[in-house]
């Protein structure tokens, strides 16, 4: 108990910090500035720090209008200061913790004729010192459609989504998390289309977060998520205006943080990772093919080498004739047992990705090459590994850079290693058991307390238009079922799903 | 199910569609013609179709049973109700005996499967510890999660392995079909008493029951689940006789799989291999939903945590799963399951639901 009473103590004293206390201990760093002049028989002192304010703005809004525009008045208060200085943020307070909070955000303070109380906090922050002012949205390209990114400007990304919903019933809720960065943090819905228990969740779960410093987004993912021991993101963070927008229309809620160029959105299905935007500026024939490629892609990728190995391990038998010459053929000199053939190359290009993702990008592309065709044809010609195996690796890795949500790409990297061991020892049936063991891990997860293999399961027939393909426009007027929007039709769906007759 | 009824336990009424299906097909769709065929010999479509018939009734008499008594539950609360304490949870507690042993059941005779025809020289033990371990992993996530296997465990062999049972009729001989009605009355009924074992495994709804959502609808997908589960049979069973010998069938101890062995792709041969492995998909969700009411029961009748409980009966299984190494001694516990299985529904059931109408009109007629 007495610990506990400690602590109270010191906090209780914090609390009653009086502001010389605080000038004193902010004096300390030396980026801490003062300036003291007079005018007019006013004696006037500002505080800030000389870090994080824009000194144009101090000089231009502050300085230059007490210096002119204070020796024509009769008398000066502090509550005239608003009055004369054109700044859009401004307050008089005498609250100590709203004076530190605001001095450490960018606010310059200002007291007048010692007046030890109260002070005035103008807003000074330079917003954009230091941040890129776009982003090109390169890690989630897409070649048709808009190509405007987020950045790590929370107040530049709201800007940005509220320009494209233009309904008062996009709602904004902001707080701040991190006991040591502040961040501001805003959960962002539409008011009458997303479930209000979903929204409930979010904040709650935000409101819970411990934490003190939230380096970016994808650490609120973690902290937020159902179900943190599973290597299956559970909410789609992109980088990508129109998915956000997207998904606030569908009835999602989006997470922003400041100083992070990702937006969180949820709940998310195991879907929403293969789709892409691309899928909607195409014609829904050529969308729902290339979406259907995707998911081929990915269980290519997770399957192929584990079935190398259950099959020239366990079941050669069932190699055709014409096929067992060629593999004979190319796996003779090979002194290894498939799986540590396997092993080898996949381990190879899973170093060639992550040393390229650690590279600058001129370096990376020179190594990529180096690699992928030296290392590759080398390891064949030393007989390390066979050319058939070179060949499905290389497609497994390929297939796998398909997902457009880089998340869930790192996922089926690492998805793939369980099911190659499983595969080496139980060979066909181990492949099937670590399918069982996935889909009854996918089964359990829940994203926002919504499942997450929906609509598969449970059995959503109507939320099927846009899953594994992606329907025409007149198709998908309802919302998904799954999120409980509290309105179901996205646009008219009489008017979209009219046909005329022929030669009407 | 708690009387406040917790809707996010409870499952759509089409889901017992998959779970009805499901758990009537494991490993007995395997081999069944060989048993079937000794009676009925071509006419064995007949006893398939008859025997669904009953069974169809069955499905029926089980809801029956549960809408004459609304106030139970499942099958521990109706017994207490109408049997007393001490001889309801006895019947009670034979009942979940019989849950355990199906698990048992068609656990090891598809491990023998796999050891006969993929690997015959690996341990039961590790895949009766692999199968078990995920097991438990998935009874943990609750009925849904069963529920949720169950759904692909019908829908991906579907795609799978049913289309790979059409390429041997590339041989097939249809005036093996003829004479229709070659067999007496008495020898389709024999084969219609062998087949009905093969649609054992719905009498599992008498335990999950309470989770289902509107009940009374759900009776419907009940009813298609079974007759879907004829359907597969049907056409097993007509492949089967149209590409085998009536005599040859009797000399082949999985033709099911034998039949897997036609199918010839460019890039694939030997196709009973990938039918072993999918299998694993129809074979699990039995496992898990058997553990599953077997430690549900446990935790209606003395009232044992489930988490507690499943650990339990996984090791049993796991131990008993040892002992029983001899393909004699499978195929005794095949028989011994199928027979108390037969009795449970054929016997148990009705006799379950007449004595209920009785004891309900008696009190009835008390209270008058």
């Amino acid at each position: 108990m007495s610990i506990f009473s400690f602590f109270k103590k010191n906090k209780s004293k914090e609390k009653t910090k009086t502001l010389p206390q605080l000038l004193n201990e902010l004096k300390q760093s030396s980026d801490f500035a003062n300036i003291q002049f007079e005018t007019r028989g006013n004696h006037i002192s500002i505080y800030y720090f000389d870090s994080l304010i824009d000194p144009k703005l101090l000089q231009q809004n502050v300085l230059c209008h007490l210096q002119n525009d204070v020796p024509g008045r009769s008398s000066l208060s502090l509550d005239d200061l608003p009055q004369i200085l054109p700044v859009q943020r401004i307050e008089v307070t005498d609250n100590v913790e709203t004076i530190e909070t605001k001095l450490l955000k960018g606010f310059a303070m200002l007291q007048l004729n010692e007046n030890k109380r109260r002070c005035v906090l103008i807003n000074l922050a330079s917003e954009n010192l230091g941040l890129r002012p776009n982003n090109d949205s390169e890690n989630e390209f897409s070649v048709v459609g808009p190509k405007v990114g987020f950045v790590e400007n929370i107040g530049t990304n709201l800007h940005l989504i509220r320009r494209q919903l233009v309904t008062p019933n996009l709602i904004f809720r902001e707080m701040t998390i991190g006991s040591m960065s502040k961040t501001k943090v805003v959960v962002a819905y539409i008011d009458g289309i997303t479930n209000e228990q979903t929204v409930q969740t979010v904040v709650q779960r935000l409101n819970d977060i411990e934490f003190d410093i939230v380096f970016d987004n994808s650490l609120l993912d973690q902290m937020i998520s159902d179900n943190s021991s599973s290597p299956f993101p559970l909410f789609v963070s992109t980088e990508r205006i129109d998915r956000v927008v997207y998904a606030l229309v569908e009835g999602q809620v989006a997470i922003f943080a400041d100083g992070s160029p990702y937006v969180i959105t949820g709940p998310s299905t195991l879907f929403h990772f293969f789709t892409s935007p691309e899928d909607y500026y195409l014609p829904w024939i050529l969308g729902s093919f290339f979406r259907l490629i995707r998911i081929f892609g990915v269980m290519f990728s997770t399957l192929a080498s584990p079935i190398y190995v259950a099959v020239l391990t366990y079941h050669y038998e069932m190699i055709p004739k014409d096929l067992l010459g060629p593999i004979i053929f190319s796996r003779s000199n090979v002194p290894f047992p498939p799986i540590l053939e396997v092993l080898f190359l996949e381990i190879t290009i899973e170093l060639l990705r992550e040393a390229g993702a650690r590279l600058p990008t001129k370096v990376a592309q020179t190594l990529g090459i180096v690699g992928g065709i030296v290392i590759g044809q080398a390891s064949v010609e030393a007989a390390l590994t066979s050319n058939v195996l070179l060949i499905i690796v290389a497609l497994a890795a390929l297939a796998s850079f398909t997902t457009p949500i880089f998340k869930m790409s790192n996922t089926i990297r690492f998805i793939r290693f369980p099911i190659i061991f499983f595969a080496t020892f139980w060979g066909g049936v181990g492949i099937v058991f670590a399918i069982c063991l996935l889909l009854i891990h996918l089964g359990r997860l829940q994203s926002f307390g919504s499942p997450y293999l929906v609509p598969f399961y449970p059995l959503r027939r109507k939320d099927f238009v846009d899953s594994l393909v992606r329907s025409s426009y007149s198709g998908t007027v309802r919302r998904p079922s799954y999120l409980r929007p509290r309105t179901f039709w996205r646009y008219d769906p009489k008017k979209a799903k009219q046909k005329k007759d022929i030669d009407e | 199910m708690n009387e406040q009824g917790n809707e996010r336990f409870l499952i759509s009424p089409f889901l017992v569609f998959f779970i009805i299906h499901c758990s009537q097909v494991g490993v007995g769709v395997l081999s069944f013609q060989r048993a079937v065929m000794k009676e009925a010999g071509h006419d064995s479509w007949m006893s398939v179709i008859v025997a669904s018939c009953v069974v169809h009734v069955l499905i029926w008499i089980v809801y029956k049973i549960f809408q004459s008594a609304p106030n139970a539950e499942d099958i521990v609360s109706l017994h207490a109700q109408y049997l007393g304490k001490w001889l309801g949870n006895l019947l009670s507690v034979l009942l979940l005996i019989y849950f355990f042993l199906l698990a048992l059941t068609v656990l090891r005779t598809y491990i023998e499967i796999i050891q006969v025809w993929m690997f015959s020289l690996i341990g039961a033990w590790q895949f009766s510890l692999i199968f078990l371990l995920l097991t438990y992993y998935t009874v943990l996530g609750g009925f849904r999660v069963v529920v949720g296997l169950c759904f692909w465990g019908v829908v991906i062999p579907l795609w799978v392995i049913l289309p790979m049972l059409f390429f041997p009729l590339e041989y097939a001989h249809y005036r093996n079909l003829l004479p229709i009605f070659d067999h007496s009355l008495i020898d389709i009924f024999r084969g219609a008493k062998a087949m009905t074992v093969q649609y054992l495994g719905f009498e599992m709804l008498l335990m999950y029951y309470s989770f289902l959502k509107h009940p009374e609808q759900s009776h419907k997908w009940a009813q298609w689940g079974n007759a879907f589960t004829t359907l597969i049979y049907l056409i097993v069973i007509f492949i089967s006789l149209v590409f085998y010998n009536e005599e040859q069938v009797q000399h082949i101890i999985w033709p099911t799989l034998t039949l897997a062995k036609i199918p010839e792709v460019p890039f694939i041969e030997r196709m009973e291999y990938i039918v072993l492995s999918i299998y694993v998909l129809v074979i699990f969700p039995i496992i898990c939903l058997a553990v599953w009411s077997v430690s549900r029961g446990a935790k209606r009748i003395f009232s044992i945590k489930q988490r507690k409980s499943v650990p339990i009966i996984l090791s049993l299984l796991f131990v008993v799963s040892l002992f029983i190494v001899q393909r004699e001694n499978i195929e005794k516990l095949n028989m011994l399951t199928s027979k108390i299985g037969f009795y449970v529904v054929i016997v148990y059931i009705p006799v379950l639901y007449i004595y209920i109408s009785i004891a309900k009109r008696f009190k009835k007629t008390v209270q008058q």
